[in-house]
This record gives structure tokens, C-alpha cells and sequence, in this order.
């Protein structure tokens, strides 16, 4: 930022000549604010101010986005979920409590304290609560690849504050999505009965049918085709790892099942180039029966989750959380199938049954 | 080369500069005519012929994934990338892993040298983005090498990229050409090839000091080392890991800040054994060969020993500057197994 103020400064007309095409709107198509690593501590550009309705409500959301994160690091590094207590509810407070607890009972190694290189905020305008707003956070650490993650941040009431509801670690190697932005910058929430007038489909829709795909694919034995969804590793991918796995545990005498639930938590749908990203909550259940010879954990809890306390059991019930991510196309779209583009899950639950 | 010798016939025209004239003309026609100028040496193929080449080998490398066509596998790659794929696609086989589906690559980039001396073996380099109906986008970083005239172009070694960074920039000319560096000593570059392997067999052998500062962080030295070590602190089967320089190049790509990538293998082993045996007294490897893998067969073992081949995309530095050495792509395959009773 500093080299721009300094040429603005020394050259006044050419100064005058960006903030009259700023006035004219020649910089609308920009996508979102992107807040790079050097822009944190002050305001992205005059530029930016003057030409965008929403930049106070983007700025606000990127300064709620890095305390978040910085909270987040802290509970994950430290494998304790008190520090997200005032930053995550709903879908969100149950993942990131899943991987904590799971890291935390079983010694995994603790997670990286990743930080913030690039956050990219979609902010619809603040009409009712709850408000919502989207952010793609990509965090980075000297050891590990970059990530990027979708969340959703919610904001029930006037007086309350904004937390994390909601997030899905985003595909490798793939562009985010073109969410769109009007020319005042603010992205586009759609309403359940805007979904069924400008899409194939509907969020609510669309969470039931990825349920149906699951179950379906429970209850047979080779992995199934989705005629709704296209076959990505969120989905395809997803029931043949879990087919392999039923095969290679099954010679070992241990039975596995799941079956899939409806979350109810609330989900989200912005506006993009080419229909709309959904975001969706579901649960499920997996039962392992070891119908061969019971599981039993010895004392040092070495043989299985260290959830699980010392003894000998028939099964074990483990409930998971699972977050999607899902492009809808619009009406009348060519090819009208919706996309999973993001998965992520964690085991919120261990029950284990004599 | 015709530009430099009409240059020379206009200016000199003394009995001893038309000797030298003459002499410089022939010296230089042999050099041409051998074609071992190194100024300008001519292309061993277009960059549009090796994408051909590469559309060509994911062709046959679907059929090596959908099909475990052995055959195939021998007619599109060699030495390391042979190896590792050889042993995987067996692992895979006696584990009853199902086969995956087909891979396509979605984007495709090659680095073309001119030609190096002698002619033979050539190289080039790929990048390829692939993706599956299963799986997301995944890069890669391949280089491809061609024996003599009358043999097919094989990929020698390939190494999966790291995620959503960009891929290495490598230094194109202006007519598509990508440049070597002989990284035969270091006059060119902070660490010959020869160093630079055993610089990463020293760094991932686990008997050594966890740093080196001539090695940069990253996912693939620093975070794998740090995962590796914190495994073997939180679990009761320890593994321990001993590396030697295996086969490398001595040609790496330059690329646009001034380093230069240089893909290499490295040969290791790995043993597996309990940490105490009055907690865990014995390795079990279930039916399903989920733990250790389809090389290792179901069984009860006091220990067992893993060969392993690791291949390696790296970026160079200059000579002279205090850049570290990267890990820019890295694969890595268990090739064979032993095991002790307990």
C-alpha cells in the first residue's frame, strides 16, 4: 500500500484520474475484497472506500475473520476448544470440537498453527437477522500446504457478535468460487424461495438428496452413480473409499454401517457466476460391530480410540458431523447436476456397547 | 553462426587474419556441422511434440491405473518411476485395494531444453494437473527421457507438487526453450546434484539432527521430518527411517528467480518395530492389510523392514547466494518388504 500513497501523492492528476474512473464505476467487476497479508492493519485503498457501499461491512467482516482464526489456531494448537467458545456455534463449534477432542484423547499430533495468508469476504446487505457473510480463508504455516476454507459467519441479533456457524475445508488445486458481487460490493444471499425461482434445486432439497446418495450406497455393494450430484471426491469418492473399507474390514470380521441424518442447522446459499454455493450440515452414524471376536482395549488404551475406556466390546457407535460444500447450477442450466466441492467431517460422539 | 562468420570477412584483410579467417571458418563449420555448439544447439523436439508426448503417456498411464497393465507400464516408464509404480500397483493388488478411476490430465505444461551433449539420453520436463471423477486436482512434476533415436520417451522420475502454491516458474526463452544448468559441480549452483542428494539423504535419515539450514522449511522436509517425529513420540510402533542418495541427473531446468529444479531419487529403508514389548509384543498384520500396507503380509512379526524409493523435485539456488535448497515435489512408495517373527 505505502508505494501507491507515495505516487498518488506526487502526481495529483493521476491521482484525480483513477478516483474518476472509481466515480464511474470502472472498477465494479472486481470480484470481493481481498484482504492480503500486508493490508491487515489499515484500509485496503481510497480508491476502495469511495467506490464501494460495502467496504465498511467488508472491513468489519475481515477484522470479525482474523479474530476468529487467531482463536482457532490457539484452540487447535493447544487441543482445547475453550478458546472458540465466543468465536464458533452450530455446525462450526461441532467440527472444530470433533477434531479437538479426537486430537486431544488419542495424542494426535497437534495441529499447526496455520496462519492467515489471503481472506476473500461476501457480505450480503445487512437487511434482517440473523446476518450472514461468507469468507475463503486461505492459512498458511512454513510446514505444511496452504489451505483454504470456506466459512460462514452469523450474526443472530444486534447486540450479539458475529461467530463462525459453519466451514468446509475447500478442494486442493481448485478455483474458489465466482461468487457475484453487485456494484456496491455486496454478494447475494438467496432466500429458500429465490433458490426454487433462480436454481435447479433448493438447499433444503439438496441436503436431502446427498443423504439419499449416502444411504443408497450403505445398501449396496458397489459404489453408486449419483444422477444429482457429478461424481467428485466429496461424493463418488467418498462411498467407494467407504465401500473398500466395509470389504477389507469385513475379512477381519468387523461389520460397518452408517446411516445418515439431518442435522437441522440452518444452511447458507450465496449467488455465483454459474448458480449458487450451498452450504450444508448433515449427521451420521456409524456402527462397527465385531462380529468375530469382541474389541477389546487393554489398559494403556492402545488398540483402539482412546475415547473408548479399558474393557471388551460387541460395538462401537461413533457419531460424525459433515459439513458440504455444493455448487447448484441456474435454471435451465446444460448440465443441471450439482457439484460437492468440499467435505469435511469430524467424530463428535464415541459410544462403545458390551 | 552465419552472422559471426561475415563479420570476421569483412574486417580482416592481412595475409595472417585471412589464415586466422580460414581456420576460425573450418572450426567453426566442424562445431556446426557436428552440431555441438553450445551457444544455440538445436532442439530435440517442439514443445507442441513433447505435449503430444505427454497426452500420449497419460493414455497409457490410464491404462496402468484402470487396467494394472504391467506391459504398458514398461513402455512409458523407467528406472525410479518404474520401480515405485511397479511395487505400488502390487501392493495395491494383494491388499484388493479396488482400482481407481481414471485420471486425465486437465492441464498440461512442458519445459523443453535444446539440445544437451552428447544428444542422448534427452530429457524434457512436465507439469500436469490430473483429476478423477474420485479424487481432487492434483499436480505433478514428471520428467521424461529418451535413450537413443529409436527408443520411446519414458518418464524417469515423477513427484507429486505441493497444493495450491503455484507450480515452479520455469525460465522460457523466446522460442519456447527452457535453459540447463549443468549441475555437475557447484560453479553454477550452491550444491552440485551429487551434494544436493546426499544433503536429502542426510536430512530425512532419522539417525541425523532433525535441521539443516541449508535445507528450507516446507511440507516436504521440515513438516514431514516434525510428522514423522511426532509420530514416533505419540505411538507405541516406532519407525525409523535411513536414506542414500539414489539416481539424479546432472542437468536441472533454470528457472525465472535463478535457481534451477533438478528431479532425483532417493534409496531408503525403513524399519517398524514395537516401542515396548510389554505394551505391544508384536507387529499383527489383519487380513485386510490396512496397517502396513499390500506388501506385507497378514501375519504376527517382531519387526518389519520396508525398502523404500523417494523421488524428489528440488529448486537450487545460484552459486554464491545463501538461498536455501527446496522441496518443491515429493513421492514416495514402499518397493519391498521384509519381516522378523516376534
Amino acid at each position: 500500500m505505502q508505494p501507491w500513497r507515495s505516487r498518488t501523492g506526487r502526481h495529483p492528476l493521476w491521482a484525480t484520474l483513477v478516483l474518476a474512473l472509481a466515480a464511474a464505476g470502472c472498477f465494479h467487476s472486481e470480484p470481493a475484497a481481498k484482504l492480503g497479508k500486508d493490508q491487515r492493519s489499515e484500509q485496503p485503498s481510497v480508491v476502495a472506500q469511495s467506490r464501494l457501499t460495502a467496504q465498511p461491512l467488508l472491513d468489519e467482516a475481515a477484522g470479525v475473520v482474523r479474530a476468529y482464526w487467531q482463536a482457532r489456531g490457539l484452540a487447535f494448537s493447544i487441543r482445547e476448544a475453550a478458546p472458540l467458545r465466543d468465536h464458533e456455534d452450530g455446525a462450526a463449534a461441532s467440527l472444530s470440537g470433533g477434531v479437538i477432542e479426537d486430537a486431544h484423547a488419542n495424542g494426535n499430533p497437534p495441529s499447526q498453527n496455520l496462519t492467515l495468508s489471503e481472506i476473500h469476504v461476501y457480505v450480503p446487505r445487512p437487511e434482517r437477522f440473523p446476518r450472514v457473510f461468507l469468507a475463503a480463508v486461505t492459512a498458511t504455516d512454513p510446514d505444511t500446504s496452504p489451505e483454504i476454507y470456506l466459512v460462514v459467519f452469523t450474526k443472530g441479533a444486534r447486540q450479539a457478535p458475529w461467530k463462525a456457524s459453519w466451514w468446509v475445508k475447500y478442494a486442493n488445486n481448485t478455483p474458489l468460487p465466482s461468487i457475484v458481487v453487485d456494484q456496491d460490493g455486496f454478494a447475494t444471499q438467496l432466500a429458500p424461495s429465490q433458490q426454487r425461482r433462480v436454481l435447479v434445486t433448493d438447499a433444503v432439497t439438496v441436503e436431502r438428496r446427498l443423504r439419499d446418495y449416502l444411504t443408497q450406497a450403505e445398501e449396496t455393494d458397489t459404489p453408486p452413480r449419483s444422477g444429482f450430484f457429478t461424481d467428485t471426491a466429496d461424493t463418488y469418492g467418498t462411498v467407494k473409499a467407504n465401500e473398500a473399507f466395509k470389504k477389507q474390514s469385513a475379512q477381519n470380521g468387523v461389520a460397518v454401517g452408517q446411516s445418515l441424518k439431518d442435522a437441522r442447522l440452518p444452511g447458507f446459499a450465496c449467488l455465483t457466476r454459474d448458480g449458487a454455493l450451498f452450504a450444508v450440515t448433515i449427521r451420521a452414524d456409524k456402527l462397527v460391530g465385531f462380529l468375530a471376536s469382541p474389541l477389546v482395549q487393554d489398559a494403556n488404551q492402545i488398540q483402539a480410540d482412546r475415547r473408548i475406556p479399558p474393557g471388551s466390546y460387541r460395538a462401537v457407535l461413533y457419531r460424525y458431523l459433515a459439513t458440504y460444500a455444493i455448487q447448484v447450477p441456474r435454471t435451465g442450466s446444460t448440465d443441471p447436476r450439482a457439484v460437492a466441492v468440499a467435505s469435511s467431517w469430524s467424530v463428535t460422539a464415541v459410544t462403545a456397547r458390551t | 553462426m552465419s552472422v559471426w562468420r561475415f563479420r570476421f570477412s569483412l574486417r580482416d584483410t592481412s595475409v595472417l587474419s585471412t589464415v586466422s579467417l580460414g581456420l576460425i571458418i573450418v572450426v567453426a563449420t566442424v562445431l556446426c556441422i557436428g552440431g555441438s555448439t553450445s551457444r544455440q544447439p538445436p532442439p530435440a523436439l517442439s514443445p507442441v511434440a513433447a505435449i503430444a508426448i505427454v497426452r500420449s503417456y497419460a493414455n497409457g498411464w490410464a491404462r496402468v491405473v484402470s487396467e494394472r497393465d504391467f506391459t504398458v507400464l514398461n513402455q512409458i516408464q523407467s528406472g525410479a518411476a518404474l520401480a515405485t509404480t511397479s511395487a505400488e500397483l502390487k501392493a495395491k493388488e494383494s491388499a484388493g485395494e479396488p482400482r481407481p478411476e481414471v485420471p486425465r490430465p486437465r492441464e498440461v505444461a512442458v519445459a523443453v531444453p535444446r539440445l544437451e551433449l552428447p544428444p542422448f539420453p534427452a530429457h524434457f520436463l512436465a507439469i500436469v494437473t490430473w483429476s478423477s471423477r474420485e479424487t481432487d486436482p492434483y499436480r505433478e512434476v514428471l520428467e521424461f527421457e529418451q535413450v537413443s533415436r529409436r527408443t520411446p520417451w519414458r518418464v524417469w522420475a515423477t513427484a507429486r507438487l505441493i497444493d495450491n502454491i503455484p507450480p515452479p516458474p520455469v525460465a522460457i526463452d523466446a522460442d519456447g526453450y527452457a535453459a540447463l544448468v549443468d549441475a555437475r559441480d557447484a560453479e553454477n549452483l550452491r550444491f552440485s546434484a551429487r551434494a544436493s542428494a546426499k544433503l536429502l539423504g542426510a536430512y530425512f535419515d532419522d539417525h541425523h539432527a532433525p535441521d539443516d539450514p541449508a535445507i528450507a522449511p516446507g511440507p516436504f522436509s521440515t513438516g514431514l521430518r516434525k510428522q514423522r517425529m511426532a509420530a514416533n513420540q505419540n505411538f507405541q510402533i516406532q519407525q525409523v527411517r535411513q536414506y542414500q542418495p539414489g539416481a539424479f541427473r546432472t542437468a536441472a531446468y533454470r528457472l525465472s528467480d535463478g535457481s534451477a529444479l533438478l528431479l532425483l531419487a532417493l534409496n531408503g529403508s525403513r524399519q517398524v518395530y514395537p516401542l515396548d514389548r510389554q505394551v505391544v509384543s508384536a507387529i499383527i498384520q489383519r487380513p485386510g492389510q490396512q496397517g502396513f500396507g499390500g506388501l506385507v503380509p497378514p501375519g504376527t512379526y517382531g519387526s518389519i523392514t520396508l525398502q523404500m524409493t523417494m523421488m524428489l523435485a528440488v529448486t537450487i539456488p545460484p552459486a554464491h547466494s545463501t538461498r536455501q535448497l527446496r522441496v518443491v515435489a515429493r513421492q514416495e512408495q514402499d518397493t519391498r518388504a521384509t519381516t522378523s517373527p516376534p
